[in-house]
């Protein structure tokens, strides 16, 4: 997984590419720390290059979730499709995380 | 008025022989309509008992009609109850006495599937939290390592003190002797410390591998390949609402089939009350009877008045005028039976010991009757005539 932060005043997108897996669990809390140091205001995950995610990633997710409510930023996902759509419709994570 | 029976006994005058013929003539007129009233008088005694057999027949068959059918109407009741009843079983189950429609099964499922698929998610979330948290041990496991390092460095070098300071003791011979037995306990603390600083990394290291061993314990948790619940949801919802489509199909076509039945019971309902036409028939009957009563009550009277206007013997015996006109008749009659009951009613009655007809009840049609007597002759020839006309005919002359 690799993923990049596109922040425009306070409003985030980051932009991911390949599979969020268990494996990506370090990057991923990189990533969080990253969001954190910027004092976002909003972030939108953008997963339109995303092939695949698995029960980890979509733990990741709601990690980042908690986060946001806790730093007070606002997190949604987008661009979802394919397998990646489905599971986000299976879990209802795209209500939870106002897609 | 002068009597016709008179013109036979008184001598005939020449030159009134003429009006003697025509006198006879107009006497053997009087006696044939005397034979045809007889007839006419038997046939309608005989006609008013068919006609009496025919409501009979309407009136029982009409009852049993109604019977039957008001019985069709029970049983297509009870069918359109049992098809409600179906309707109604089959949208819905019954578990422990509480009933449920399907589409509430199929929305419990839904929910209870629906929660496994968030426990599951739940889990990952916080097998991953607990992934960072035991990170977050590693970091602080590792730091505690780099202390022990410093540890033991520091202990080597508190060691290597010790024994310079025994060296320098032992130098100053007997003044250095106190100080020496002090290096010897620095040393002996050294080691001790060096023993405790290796117990303390053992128990790191165990630490540290307990932490990973519960890294790869909570990988194995939180990394689910979630495709397979993916395609079973799906599946599971297509199943269930194949289901309930399926059963919505089968409720319209018994809905259907149960206004059919009702319809049924309707049409069913008009015809029994169509068999209200079985009194207005007796009715017509029992007018036509009255009509022929009255007409023979006529032909009776005018009977009467010919016999006493003209002095004339009424009618005893069957004549051949009787028996063609009898023939006459039953040659348009194509019932056998019917037929069997003309000859019996208009030419038996008058006569009982006059056997002119004889029936065969043991014949194998009951139908069939044969007539054997010679008086009947000019009547008989008609009887392969019958027989060509109607294959119901089953009456032979002879």
């Amino acid at each position: 997984m690799d993923y990049k932060i596109n922040n425009n005043g306070g409003s985030a997108t980051v932009v991911f590419s390949g599979d969020i897996t268990f494996s990506e669990n370090v990057s991923f809390r990189q990533l969080l720390k990253d969001i954190a140091e910027q004092q976002v205001e909003s972030c939108v995950f953008d997963l339109s290059s995303v092939d695949m995610v698995d029960s980890a990633g979509l733990g990741m997710f709601l990690i980042a979730r908690e986060q946001a409510e806790t730093a007070g930023w606002k997190l949604s996902v987008s661009g979802a499709q394919g397998h990646v759509a489905s599971m986000l419709k299976l879990t209802k994570l795209s209500d939870l995380l106002d897609g | 008025m002068s009597s016709i029976n008179s013109l036979e006994t008184q001598p005939v005058p020449e030159g009134v022989s003429a009006s003697i013929s025509e006198g006879r003539s107009l006497e053997a007129s009087l006696k044939k309509w005397l034979e045809l009233r007889h007839i006419l008088g038997r046939s309608y005694s005989t006609l008013g008992g068919e006609i009496d057999l025919v409501a009979a027949l309407v009136a029982t068959s009409t009852d049993e009609l109604s019977e039957l059918f008001h019985n069709l109407v029970g049983n297509a009741q009870s069918q359109s109850q049992s098809m409600e009843q179906i309707i109604h079983s089959a949208s819905r189950i019954t578990l422990d006495s509480e009933e449920l429609t399907l589409q509430e099964v199929v929305g419990f499922l839904e929910e209870v599937f629906s929660e496994g698929i968030m426990n599951v998610l739940e889990l990952a979330q916080t097998a991953m939290s607990l992934v960072y948290a035991l990170d977050d041990v590693v970091i602080d496991v590792n730091e505690v390592v780099k202390n022990i390092k410093e540890i033991e460095q520091i202990n080597k070098q508190t060691n290597l003190l010790a024994l310079n300071a025994k060296i320098e003791a032992t130098r100053a011979g007997e003044a250095g002797k106190g100080f020496g037995v002090v290096a010897d306990e620095v040393r002996q603390l050294s080691k001790d410390i060096n023993n405790m600083s290796t117990t303390l990394r053992t128990r790191v290291d165990a630490v540290h591998k307990g932490i990973e061993n519960g890294h790869e314990k909570l990988q194995s948790i939180a990394s689910l390949d979630m495709s397979s619940n993916l395609q079973a949801k799906d599946r599971i919802e297509g199943m269930m609402h194949a289901l309930i489509s399926q059963n919505e199909d089968f409720t319209r076509r018994l809905e259907h089939s149960t206004e059919l039945s009702r319809q049924l019971q309707n049409d069913m309902s008009s015809v029994i009350q169509k068999f209200q036409f079985q009194d207005r028939a007796q009715q017509q009957l029992d007018s036509i009877k009255i009509t022929m009563g009255v007409l023979n009550d006529i032909t009776e009277d005018l009977a009467v008045e010919t016999i006493t206007e003209n002095s004339i013997e009424d009618v005893e015996n069957t004549s051949e005028n009787m028996q063609g006109w009898v023939d006459t008749v039953i040659k348009k009659c194509t019932l056998g039976e019917v037929r069997q009951r003309f000859v019996q009613g208009v030419l038996l009655s008058t006569d009982g010991s006059n056997k002119i007809v004889e029936i065969s009840n043991a014949s194998d049609d009951d139908d069939e009757i044969e007539m054997f007597d010679a008086a009947l002759g000019d009547i008989s020839q008609p009887s392969a005539s019958l027989d060509d006309e109607d294959d119901d005919d089953n009456i032979e002359l002879f």
